[in-house]
């Protein structure tokens, strides 16, 4: 649809199978003047970027180290598939979180919403 | 830092939970409905819908598809959070015309593709219609 191409704040692509997390983070980017695309899956994933005439600048592949191996072979694969995005990967929430902040702090609105511990803590509570 | 449903405070903006399995129809009506200053969850299927919905966030309104890939589809979900919740505004979308079955169901139904400006106008009258009511 034409209207999600409307803006022209940076786009951040979040791929983060984990929901709540997710929110979270994608929540937070969207408090700091990003605009947030999430996909849940690498499969999700791969369909988007594949098919999309979107913008994209920058890609967060959210992967757990127990599947370390997938999320290194999708961020290659989106590399590959679309040189000019930014690609960053993060085995844990934690580094989510912290990459999720820096890019807060890159602009170009806002600056960080709130510091990356308040967000880990956030998730916490929306997962107990 | 997290948005709830719906209170005492008049500014306060709706929360909504989206669940649709593709990732592009969910993107663009989930944009749509932020431009409409609505705060908004999204979820992939039924299963993190309901994740969300368990979680501390208070939502407003759900507006779920019909057939998603997972144990449970859209219409289990809806039964499942109306048999919990007899306030949240609950609207059904679907490529299948439903409209007659979701009577029972949902306040709306909305086939696909879904006229957006229809969906909001109808968002902004129920929920405003309940902040009026106290729900």
């Amino acid at each position: 649809m034409a209207a999600s191409s409307l803006g022209t704040e940076p786009s951040i692509f979040l791929v983060e199978g984990e929901v709540l997390a997710r929110a979270a983070i994608a929540s937070y980017l969207r408090e700091c003047g990003h605009r947030v695309i999430e996909a849940s899956s690498e499969r999700e994933a791969r369909d988007f970027v594949s098919s999309t005439d979107l913008n994209i600048d920058i890609a967060i592949c959210a992967v757990p180290e127990a599947q370390s191996a997938s999320g290194f072979e999708l961020a290659r694969w989106i590399r590959s598939e679309k040189p000019n995005i930014r690609v960053l990967l993060a085995a844990t929430v934690e580094k989510t979180a912290k990459l999720a902040a820096d890019i807060c702090e890159e602009g170009p609105h806002l600056r960080r919403p709130y510091e990356p511990q308040a967000l880990l803590d956030w998730i916490k509570r929306l997962r107990a | 830092m997290v948005p709830q449903r719906n209170g005492d405070d008049d500014t306060a903006q709706s929360v909504l939970l989206v669940a649709e399995d593709d990732l592009m129809q969910r993107h663009a009506l989930a944009t749509m409905l932020r431009l409409a200053s609505f705060h908004v969850y999204e979820a992939a299927n039924a299963e993190e819908a309901l994740r969300l919905w368990h979680s501390p966030l208070k939502f407003d309104a759900l507006i779920t598809d019909v057939e998603m890939p997972g144990e449970m589809d859209g219409l289990q979900l809806v039964d499942i959070i109306r048999s919990s919740d007899q306030q949240i505004l609950l609207v059904v979308v679907s490529g299948l015309d439903l409209a007659r079955q979701m009577r029972v169901r949902s306040q709306a139904f909305f086939r696909k593709p879904i006229e957006t400006d229809q969906l909001i106008d109808f968002l902004q009258r129920n929920l405003g219609r309940k902040k009026d009511n106290g729900g």
